[in-house]
């Protein structure tokens, strides 16, 4: 196996807030390879919007990486000055936000933006970058390139301004881009066009994506891997096609069915009682158990690593048990 | 055929863009946003009807409109079937209440929450003085918080209680008719699910009639008896829930239909049709979604179609319907 | 640094002050205008805490007794602008529409008008004194106020819980009282604690003026005034009282950032 473009190791990032420090990422790991597509999912506070940010250098000033290792083809990151660390993670990386006016400089046009990078770090000329803007805006399936070249952000809709974003990120040649809730804020309709894009991209190009949201019907259609993500740790990781038939761990279950589907109807929606642990306090025991319907009293004494499980990775003590859980499903049918 | 509790009869609803002294000096036309522009629809007593539609197609501005917020520019709106005037009554305005989707917002945060509730049963005199206290707890065991809430701020509440007090506030006024405008939209999912449990509930023990307005297409499912879609002020499809998902007759509903991502195994990014919602400017001639409609024809430049039937009470504006 | 601890550390230094102006006479034993021709600009003695002025009188007693003067103004001529003010911003932000064009073009005048003209022609009119300075700072400080308040409104305004205090069918005046009224005022409180320096401000500059309260009267401006030419031998004569305005504005400044915290939190 060659070495991961990427490979996240133990990373663990602390928040400083005015309630007290915030272990907003509790060891963490994973490799990612291009031309792979992860999903990486959880609810607010889980910290999956600030993995993305610890491995690409964006943590805000309260910020900072309080243990684990990031690899950037094989290398150290923190072992980097500044200047290197850019460089090797701008040649390797793209990123795009789920709010793309703030993203973009509202006082340039976006054809300039566009080119931006190949023009001032790849070093090519003024006209050969307005022509790798132009084919870039083609590929994100912007018509009309010419003419929308000399426009300005606040000009276009939502869903145009996401793809000039994707373009720009797109600009420096990147294996892999990291997408922080790029569809959330965009009407459906919308969202459907540019996840069609980035599996173009995905299938045409090579290109690794690495998608964070909280929508699991998203990730199901974009990505082949998934990690959920609860409390600042994965507790669950496997491929989606495992993850969704057959999910090991009780969160991942309960967010499955927690989601309403949109091709049926059912006459209770499940629910997860309690809410997400406070993690300004240390962790006592796994963070799931409050509200798991698995618990046992192991799992208040200490914390579950993850381990690999049937063709996946589970932060559990308690072992796959399709038939008990079967058997939850239809006692939460009874209380209907 | 039970009766409509709340119908609005060719609402339409304009937004005026504030003009300058000198555009006026100079007689220029006011510019006027069609937010709605011929809505008619109806609730009956204890549906619940899901409004779905994309962002700028009016499904907000239709639903402040029924409870009172914006007066209507042209058409009618009729409670119990008699038409409402230009100021409503008191009665009028405590029968139909709404619940607001930003958690934040929509409580002020210098109230607690028992001055709240008890401002709204003591103005309206609901309950005598010596039963407030007690009907205040009352609430607040229906929408399922804690017995100790009255006294405190919105701000020690999380987002998925803070909707609940706002149900709360809205059940408080005792109202026939619930509009619920994205409630469940800044909510996660885990607390989604528990909040929109709670509406299904009110509406069976309470027989509440409910207007459920989403941009969730799988939430609305869930809810809805009858489901309306809206694309640019106007409603294009109208009809039972499962017909309308099982038998989508309006191209734009098997767009929307076809672009919600879904759980099941196997990627199915739909061939979307490219192109943006239109401005609504541009869509005053002929059908609205022609621009990006996959199979338009000639007459769709010029005619505007009405809701046309498709199947008992199922009914869509399109036509080739 | 904000914490709720300035609020009390500012309230701690100007309530000493407004005790010892209250208790004045229990303080010092001297009138502030009795005139001692054989004791003039005497230095800090034992019985002169801070010496003499040119016509004898007790620098410190009439430091005390003018602070009397200047707090209760500036404090006065701060509580009718405030009032109106606010009133006004809180009717002409909820209305919108002609009201407020109308009372924003007032307001555009107003603030077009230099202060200390008008304060002048004041004087002319009703003669110096305390009348004139109010009606001067009542007529111009409005509208600060007013455009602070308006503009929480305009916000406020558009927020759901106010809809929903619509929905719940409450007349207008409640809606303002009970709902806007808490949530829009914590910046026109805070600005209130400078306009109170300011109003001494203005008051000390008429003063100085000899526009001011009549002469003999303890006054920190005409304190100014007259020590001013002898600041080169007797410079604590006209800086002292300087430095009490300074101690004044400096505790409500901390008043209003242990205000914000608090409002805030």
């Amino acid at each position: 196996m060659s070495t991961p473009l990427i490979s996240v190791e133990n990373l663990s990032v602390e928040i400083k807030t005015d309630r007290g420090l915030l272990k907003a990422i509790r060891g963490v790991s994973f490799d990612i390879n291009a031309g792979d597509s992860i999903g990486i999912v959880g609810e607010s506070g889980s910290g999956k919007s600030i993995t993305l940010k610890a491995i690409l250098g964006l943590l805000p000033n309260n910020a900072h990486v309080s243990a684990g290792k990031i690899f950037v083809e094989g290398k150290d990151i923190s072992t980097l000055d500044p200047k290197s660390r850019r460089a090797l993670l701008s040649k390797n990386t793209g990123m795009i936000f789920q709010d793309a006016i703030a993203a973009l400089n509202p006082v340039i046009k976006i054809g300039e933006q566009i080119s931006e990078v190949p023009r001032y770090r790849l070093g090519k000329s003024k006209d050969e970058s307005k022509a790798i803007a132009l084919s870039l805006m083609e590929k994100v399936g912007i018509t009309d390139s010419e003419s929308r070249y000399s426009l300005y952000p606040h000009q276009l809709s939502g869903g145009l301004r996401q793809r000039i974003a994707i373009a720009i990120a797109l600009s420096g040649s990147p294996k892999i881009l990291f997408c922080d809730e790029p569809t959330t804020a965009l009407d459906v309709t919308i969202q459907a066009q540019v996840l069609r894009l980035l599996n173009e991209l995905r299938t045409n190009s090579g290109l690794g994506i690495v998608f964070v949201t909280h929508d699991l019907a998203v990730v199901n259609e974009l990505c082949d891997d998934i990690r959920v993500m609860y409390a600042g740790r994965f507790v669950e990781s496997g491929t989606v096609q495992k993850t969704f038939n057959e999910p090991t761990h009780p969160y991942t279950f309960s967010l499955l069915k927690a989601a309403p589907d949109p091709d049926q109807s059912v006459h209770r929606l499940f629910t997860i009682s309690g809410e997400a642990p406070n993690l300004t306090q240390p962790v006592v025991g796994c963070p799931f158990a409050p509200r798991c319907f698995s618990v046992t009293s192991q799992c208040s004494e200490s914390e579950p690593e993850l381990l690999p499980i049937a063709q996946s990775k589970s932060a559990c003590f308690n072992s796959v048990d399709h038939t008990k859980w079967a058997a939850e499903d239809s006692k939460e049918g009874a209380r209907r | 055929m039970s009766q409509s509790v709340i119908s609005a009869e060719n609402v339409v609803k304009h937004f005026t863009k504030k003009q300058s002294i000198v555009d006026r000096l100079r007689k220029k036309e006011a510019f006027n946003v069609p937010a709605i522009d011929g809505v008619t629809i109806d609730l009956r007593a204890g549906e619940t009807l899901g409004l779905v539609g994309e962002s700028g197609c009016g499904k907000s501005t239709l639903g402040r409109t029924l409870v009172g917020l914006y007066k209507t520019t042209a058409g009618t709106i009729e409670l119990n079937g008699k038409v409402v005037g230009e100021e409503r009554t008191l009665e009028e305005r405590r029968s139909v209440q709404m619940v607001f989707q930003d958690p934040f917002s929509s409580l002020n945060p210098r109230m607690t929450v028992g001055q709240v509730l008890r401002e709204a049963i003591n103005f309206h005199k609901l309950v005598p003085a010596d039963k407030v206290e007690e009907r205040c707890q009352e609430l607040l065991s229906i929408v399922g918080l804690p017995k100790d809430s009255l006294n405190s701020f919105p701000r020690q509440f999380s987002g998925g209680q803070r909707q609940r007090i706002g149900i709360a506030r809205a059940l408080a006024l005792e109202p026939k008719i619930l509009i619920a405008d994205e409630v469940v939209s800044a909510l996660d999912v885990s607390v989604q699910a528990s909040v929109v449990n709670l509406l299904m509930d009110l509406k069976r023990d309470l027989g509440l009639t409910m207007l459920f307005i989403s941009h969730n297409i799988a939430v609305v499912r869930q809810v809805s008896d009858r489901i309306a879609v809206m694309y640019l002020g106007r409603i294009v499809e109208v009809g039972p829930t499962e017909q309308v998902f099982n038998n989508p007759s309006h191209p734009y509903t098997k767009l929307l239909l076809s672009s919600v991502p879904k759980m099941t195994s196997g990627s199915q990014i739909s061939s979307a049709p490219s192109g943006e919602l239109q401005s609504i400017k541009s869509a005053m001639v002929g059908c609205r979604f022609r621009g990006r409609c996959p199979v338009a024809i000639d007459a769709c430049a010029t005619l505007d179609p009405d809701l046309k039937l498709v199947e008992g009470t199922h009914q869509a504006a399109c036509l080739l319907v | 640094m904000k914490s709720a601890k300035t609020l009390y550390i500012g309230a701690g230094l100007l309530g000493a002050l407004v005790l010892a102006a209250i208790f004045a006479p229990l303080i010092t034993s001297f009138d502030p205008t009795e005139q001692d021709l054989m004791n003039t600009l005497l230095g800090p003695t034992s019985q002169h805490w801070l010496g003499t002025d040119p016509l004898g009188r007790d620098v410190f007693t009439r430091l005390i007794y003018g602070a009397r003067v200047d707090l209760a103004i500036g404090l006065l001529a701060v509580v009718l602008p405030y009032i109106i003010g606010v009133s006004l911003g809180l009717l002409t932000g909820w209305r919108g529409g002609k009201t407020d064009s109308v009372i924003m073009r007032v307001v555009d005048t107003v603030i077009a008008f230099p202060f200390y003209v008008l304060a002048i022609a004041l004087v002319f009119i009703f003669g110096p004194g305390i009348k004139s300075i109010i009606v001067a700072i009542t007529l111009v400080g409005w509208v600060a106020y007013c455009r602070i308040v308006r503009a929480n409104v305009l916000v406020a305004k558009e927020q759901d819980y106010i809809h929903a205090a619509r929905l719940t069918g409450l007349p207008t005046s409640r809606i303002l009282r009970r709902h806007m009224l808490p949530n829009v005022i914590s910046q026109s409180i805070v600005f209130a604690m400078s306009d109170i320096v300011l109003s001494i401000l203005a008051i000390v500059s008429l003063g100085y003026l000899g526009l001011g309260v009549p002469i003999p009267t303890a006054e920190w401006g005409s304190m100014i005034q007259e020590g001013q030419g002898y600041i080169t031998q007797q410079w604590w004569l006209a800086t002292i009282p300087g430095l009490m305005v300074v101690y004044v504005g400096f505790s409500l400044s901390l008043i209003g950032d242990g205000l914000v915290a608090r409002l805030e939190r």
